[in-house]
């Protein structure tokens, strides 16, 4: 932490210049999370496409965490998606929803970044977020069954199957996203 | 930014091989696990009178004529036709299909009941 510090007052190398907390990189993460955000909040107000399990949504949100983990890294792909938990529960009102989306969210974005660094080359970001769907959905599933203490093991299918649509979905989303987007998004690309 | 990262993105592929392949996985998985969770195991019928009693699955069709009635199998459910008690409540019970439902003719003491495991149950608390 205190050598991240000290680069970041280095303004003119090259390394502080990915690890520099400046105004673009806030202002990047902060649009990334109001994104995700507003997105989920929207997505909540739907029926449920599965009438079996009120809780599985399509995790359109995640798509802004995987384009923070691609575009800015691993701490601040952490602070977009749990920020954005934080801040549905308090908006949409559901503050109970953050017993169940903030271990979901904080494993599958653990095993998608462990999947990232490690795959990347053989896997694509589809499968990657894929992969995160599926864990999200069967995290929030075991926090389910242990606060209402039932064995909810009968909808793990269902769940299963909704998380590897859903999460197709999204990862081809935040691919789509990525490559399209112009490069003047990110900042002038001289000055890091 | 880390534009390493987003070159990388552009001139990855949008699909692998080894995604199709854990994308096939997956789905197996699922199919199994579907299988896994909704099979049912098979339920017997149990007939029982004063001096008789057999029991046969409920999955072979059969009609089994006894003295006041005949019990009918057909199609996983279990019911009662011509009976000759007074109330013929029996009759009446209609088809059970269920482990532990029961048929009974009290007069004649005949008791049809659906031994098994029952199935699955989830509830989901409103």
């Amino acid at each position: 932490m205190k050598r991240l510090l000290n680069k970041s007052i280095n303004i003119g190398s090259r390394e502080a210049a990915v690890n520099r907390f400046d105004a673009r990189r806030i202002s990047t993460l902060a649009l990334l999370t109001c994104i995700g955000l507003i997105v989920s909040i929207i997505e909540n107000m739907f029926p449920p496409p599965i009438p079996l399990a009120p809780g599985a949504k399509l995790g359109l949100g995640n798509v802004a965490s995987l384009i923070a983990l691609i575009v800015s890294g691993v701490p601040d792909a952490f602070i977009v998606a749990i920020l954005k938990c934080v801040l549905v529960a308090l908006i949409s009102g559901n503050v109970s929803a953050l017993m169940y989306s903030v271990p979901s969210a904080t494993v599958a974005l653990a095993i998608e970044i462990v999947l990232y660094k490690l795959l990347f080359g053989k896997m694509s970001v589809p499968m990657i977020s894929l992969i995160g769907a599926m864990v999200f959905n069967a995290v929030q599933l075991t926090v389910a069954s242990l606060i209402t203490r039932v064995n909810l093991i009968t909808l793990l299918p269902w769940l299963m199957l909704a998380g590897l649509l859903a999460g197709a979905f999204t990862g081809f989303l935040a691919y789509a996203i990525i490559l399209r987007l112009p490069y003047s998004v990110y900042g002038r690309k001289n000055k890091g | 930014m880390n534009f390493e990262n987003i070159e990388k993105l552009k001139k990855s592929k949008p699909i692998t091989v080894l995604d199709i392949i854990l994308f096939a996985v997956f789905v197996v998985a699922i199919g199994v696990s579907f299988w896994a969770v909704y099979r049912r195991p098979k339920s017997t019928v149990l007939i029982t009178a004063p001096s008789y009693s057999r029991e046969l699955s409920i999955s072979d069709n059969a009609v089994i004529e006894l003295e006041h009635l005949t019990v009918h199998i057909e199609l996983g459910k279990v019911w009662v036709t011509d009976s000759d008690c007074p109330d013929k409540i029996c009759e009446h019970t209609g088809k059970i299909s269920r482990a532990g439902e029961s048929i009974v003719c009290l007069p004649y003491g005949i008791v049809i009941t659906i031994n098994g495991r029952s199935d699955v149950q989830w509830v989901i608390g409103r």
